[in-house]
């Protein structure tokens, strides 16, 4: 048999194509999910209230959505985000967990706790999540990023040049 | 056995449309490759003006050109060049050309910002209208590689490029325009060179799969591009590009001097082959020809290739003064605050060292600078 009848060419491309057309959020750690329909569109509604600047209303608005739907692992990270981003960081560590408990291996949002840790001046807390992230991370660019925050706010340079080399290094587009 | 007779009879369908799929994929793939994109599909958006209107590219389809303007309330440059289309468009009103300025001040636009871009706008007495680039979508997609930039579009593609305003460009830039309105040439001017299309699709092609890091498919098309148009410069910047990855600078330098014998004076491979023989420390050579490149235009690559080179050969303040120059026209490029490490860290600026890589890792990460605030120099807040 001819090797390429073991291994078409043409497989090689279809391979590739499905490397290409995983989402990132089928690679964010498999997040459970209990959303429904209309819990799906609030959802996408506060993403764009955050993205077009409403802080508050986003938050109100994913309030909504983990009320109606306590499991939204995701929703609950995404608060978190948006917390962080109105400077609440005790809500926002309070979102990161709560998100963990019902997805542990949600690296997303083990970033977004040392990150929330960070704000709050926790260095060591949030250096021993961020590590805890990037051994559960493939795509650890973020958790190197923070790791690296946290480095050079105890002035330790070379450390934090290492960690955000890393996070060139690692970076791969479209995954979180 | 009927599964397996049915997936025959599926697989070449299933494999052309996955073919189809790649290509259309690849060919419409974000082009970082300023300067070079002449011929190319125009890549849609939908971007909201200052009121919160949606504006679409293809709502324009039918006007014999749209003219992008990327500007920013914080370049110089750019209120000149929104006062010089103004007068375009005030000109020739029914021409069918289309001009939309859009707004590149920053990663998140704040509600203080838009304030700004408002200000301005009635300050330099803007008619056209004005859309916020929120995310620098628009920007990243079009490979801007200077505020203000211009790309003129025509039948779905890109017709005209010019990075930043300098004085000779910008004439010929608005020789081209008048010409699109119906006015005749001020002089007898040469047909402006297009690639061939066959070569643009090669060349889209290969640089997706160099993207994914398949280098291996990369390079038969990037060849293939150049034998069907060696004018044509993209691939063979490409080609350089994935001999250099594949730890091969001789045949990089090789394909970067070869296209230079072809096209003696482009600005794009004296970059990039300057670029290339500063890492393999050919320093004096590099910085004759990023030299002469910085000195042409204002292809943001050639001053911080130009400043990379003169901080390898122990020019450190002159360095800096390039590196400066290149942020003056993009604050957004990776590339610069990258190589600015690299010089802070050789003459042994960790602090500086350490913010610029965490600059380049916040714009590749797109970080919003809002979570990040960091712990207050007291202790916990």
């Amino acid at each position: 048999m001819k090797a390429g009848k073991k291994f078409p060419p043409s497989c090689a491309v279809l391979i590739c194509l499905c490397f290409l057309m995983i989402s990132p959020s089928t690679v964010t750690g498999g997040a459970q999910q209990s959303e429904t329909g209309s819990t799906r569109s609030e959802f996408a509604d506060a993403l764009t209230l955050y993205r077009e600047g409403s802080t508050a209303k986003a938050i109100e608005k994913m309030r909504e959505v983990v009320k109606n739907d306590p499991r939204n692992a995701d929703a609950y990270e995404e608060m978190g985000y948006i917390l962080l981003r109105k400077g609440d960081f005790d809500d926002a560590l309070s979102a990161f967990h709560s998100a963990l408990k019902i997805n542990p291996r949600m690296r997303t949002a083990r970033t977004g706790a040392g990150l929330a840790l960070y704000d709050k001046g926790d260095l060591d807390g949030a250096e021993s999540a961020l590590t805890d992230a990037l051994t559960l991370n493939p795509y650890p660019s973020r958790a190197h990023y923070a790791l690296g925050l946290v480095y050079e706010a105890r002035k330790d340079y070379r450390k934090a040049i290492h960690e955000y080399k890393e996070g060139l290094r690692t970076y791969k587009p479209g995954k979180k | 056995m009927k599964i397996m007779v049915c997936r025959r009879r599926f697989f070449p369908f299933a494999l052309t449309a996955v073919i189809i799929a790649v290509v259309t994929c690849f060919a419409y793939s974000v082009n970082a490759q300023a300067l070079l994109q002449t011929g190319k599909e125009a890549p849609g958006f939908t971007l909201k003006d200052l009121e919160g209107n949606r504006t679409t590219l293809s709502q324009y389809a039918q006007k014999k050109a749209v003219v992008l303007l990327f500007w920013s309330t914080w370049s110089a440059n750019s209120k000149k060049a929104l006062k010089r289309f103004e007068a375009f468009h005030q000109k020739y009103p029914d021409k069918e050309i289309q001009i939309l300025g859009i707004n590149a001040d920053n990663q998140t636009i704040s509600t203080e910002d838009v304030e700004n871009i408002r200000k301005t706008v009635q300050e330099t007495g803007i008619t056209f209208p004005v859309l916020l680039d929120r995310g620098l979508e628009a920007f990243h997609t079009y490979g801007v590689i200077a505020i203000p930039s211009t790309i003129v579009i025509m039948e779905g593609r890109i017709a005209y490029e010019l990075p930043g305003l300098p004085l000779v460009g910008t004439e010929d830039l608005f020789d081209y325009l008048r010409e699109l309105a119906g006015e005749k040439p001020r002089s007898k001017t040469e047909p402006r060179y297009r690639p061939r299309y066959d070569a643009i699709a090669d060349a889209s092609l290969a640089k997706g799969f160099a993207k994914e890091k398949m280098n291996a498919m990369a390079y038969p098309f990037f060849k293939k591009a150049i034998d069907k148009d060696p004018k044509y410069m993209l691939p063979y910047v490409g080609l350089a590009r994935l001999y250099e990855a594949d730890g091969n600078p001789k045949a990089a330098e090789a394909t970067l001097r070869k296209a230079l014998s072809i096209d003696g004076g482009n600005v794009v491979v004296m970059s990039e082959l300057g670029c290339l023989l500063t890492k393999t420390g050919k320093t004096q050579q590099a910085l004759d020809i990023l030299s002469s490149a910085a000195k042409k235009d204002s292809y943001t690559p050639s001053h911080y290739y130009y400043a990379y080179a003169l901080g390898k050969a122990g020019k450190f303040t002159e360095s800096l003064a390039a590196f400066d120059k290149a942020l003056s026209l993009n604050p957004f490029e990776v590339t610069i605050y990258r190589l600015r490490a690299e010089i802070y860290e050789d003459n042994k600026m960790l602090k500086e060292a350490s913010a610029d890589y965490r600059k380049a890792l916040e714009l590749t990460l797109k970080i919003d600078p809002a979570i990040v605030r960091g712990p207050a120099p007291t202790g916990p807040r």
